[in-house]
């Protein structure tokens, strides 16, 4: 009986996929989102148990399938009024950041005029900016940060958590700067990514010990 | 008067009254899948479930968690006498649009 299993016996057997698994913990609301995870897990070790290939492509269906009806829900839960609020300050802040970089930008352009590197950075810049703001976004649509794993340790969701967004966002600059010879900007656009560090850091750890999120703030 | 039920809202309440003390994500999904012959997405079925809950149509609560599911709990769902009315209103107005459609197309 599949109910029996031990944890040592479920730990021994293949898991579901990870991703898959993490973007349905994103998008699915706290109130249900247990129960759905256990639904499938408990799915996956039945069809498991018929078929000895573990069944990855049947749990992306069911995780793809779900994404557009969670997307709505959340979108519904949030309310046009706190959406339109929410959106506003992530614009607010984007634009905030904008002003901001476009000092390192035109150091940058000045700095890459005499080496004739400047259409290069600006394709990258302009990536940057896109992302950027796709990304802000896209979290004011879900109206949610990454969600943490409660089970996780706090070094496990710093590195799934934080890490990916915190390069994403100055690793490009950096790369950038570095590429085009700016060395004198270095110290300067270091001094800038380690703060942005230590915010996220402080946000990570806020999260992760008082599972302070925004769907709970709003 | 409540606002009728939606189609998929009836298939899923028609599938958590089948399975009586047994109506959970899983479950359902496979009973809409067998008796409904139709696929749908678990994400789909429990925010239907939430929908209805929030309207007083249903009301859940948690199982025991079991290693099976990741020590996760279950969560069972029942129809409330507000959603049983609700539910055989809106049946009902289904059959009475689709009455006398039997002969479609018409000859």
């Amino acid at each position: 009986m599949a109910s029996n299993l031990t944890p040592r016996d479920d730990a021994d057997r293949p898991e579901t996929p990870r991703l898959a698994r993490l973007l349905l913990r994103w998008l699915a609301p706290s109130g249900f989102r247990e129960a759905l995870l256990g639904d499938l897990q408990e799915q996956w070790h039945g069809r498991l148990a018929q078929s000895r290939k573990p069944p990855r492509a049947w749990y992306w269906r069911q995780v793809t399938g779900s994404v557009p009806t969670l997307i709505g829900f959340r979108l519904r839960a949030v309310g046009a009024w706190r959406f339109g609020l929410l959106a506003l300050s992530y614009l607010i802040g984007f634009v905030a950041i904008s002003a901001w970089d476009i000092s390192i930008s035109r150091a940058l352009v000045g700095s890459l005029a005499a080496q004739d590197a400047a259409p290069s950075l600006i394709v990258l810049r302009s990536i940057y900016f896109v992302l950027f703001g796709l990304g802000s976004v896209v979290a004011a649509l879900l109206a949610t940060p990454l969600a943490f794993d409660k089970r996780w340790s706090l070094r496990t969701n710093l590195l799934v958590g934080v890490a990916p967004v915190f390069l994403l966002i100055n690793g490009l600059l950096l790369a950038s700067a570095l590429a085009a010879g700016a060395f004198d900007l270095m110290p300067y656009l270091l001094f800038r990514s380690a703060l942005m560090g230590v915010m996220l850091l402080l946000a990570g750890i806020a999260v992760h010990k008082f599972r302070i999120t925004l769907d709970r703030l709003i | 008067m409540p606002k009728p039920l939606g189609e998929f809202e009836i298939t899923v309440m028609a599938a958590v009254m089948h399975l009586g003390d047994e109506a959970y994500g899983a479950r359902i999904q496979s009973e809409i899948e067998t008796r409904g012959n139709r696929t749908a997405a678990i994400g789909a079925i429990y925010t239907t479930l939430s929908r209805l809950e929030s309207k007083g149509l249903v009301a859940s609560n948690l199982g025991e968690p079991t290693a099976v599911r990741g020590g996760r709990p279950k969560r069972f769902f029942l129809i409330t006498p507000k959603g049983e009315t609700v539910f055989r209103n809106s049946v009902a107005s289904l059959g009475n649009m689709l009455k006398g459609l039997q002969a479609w197309p018409a000859t």
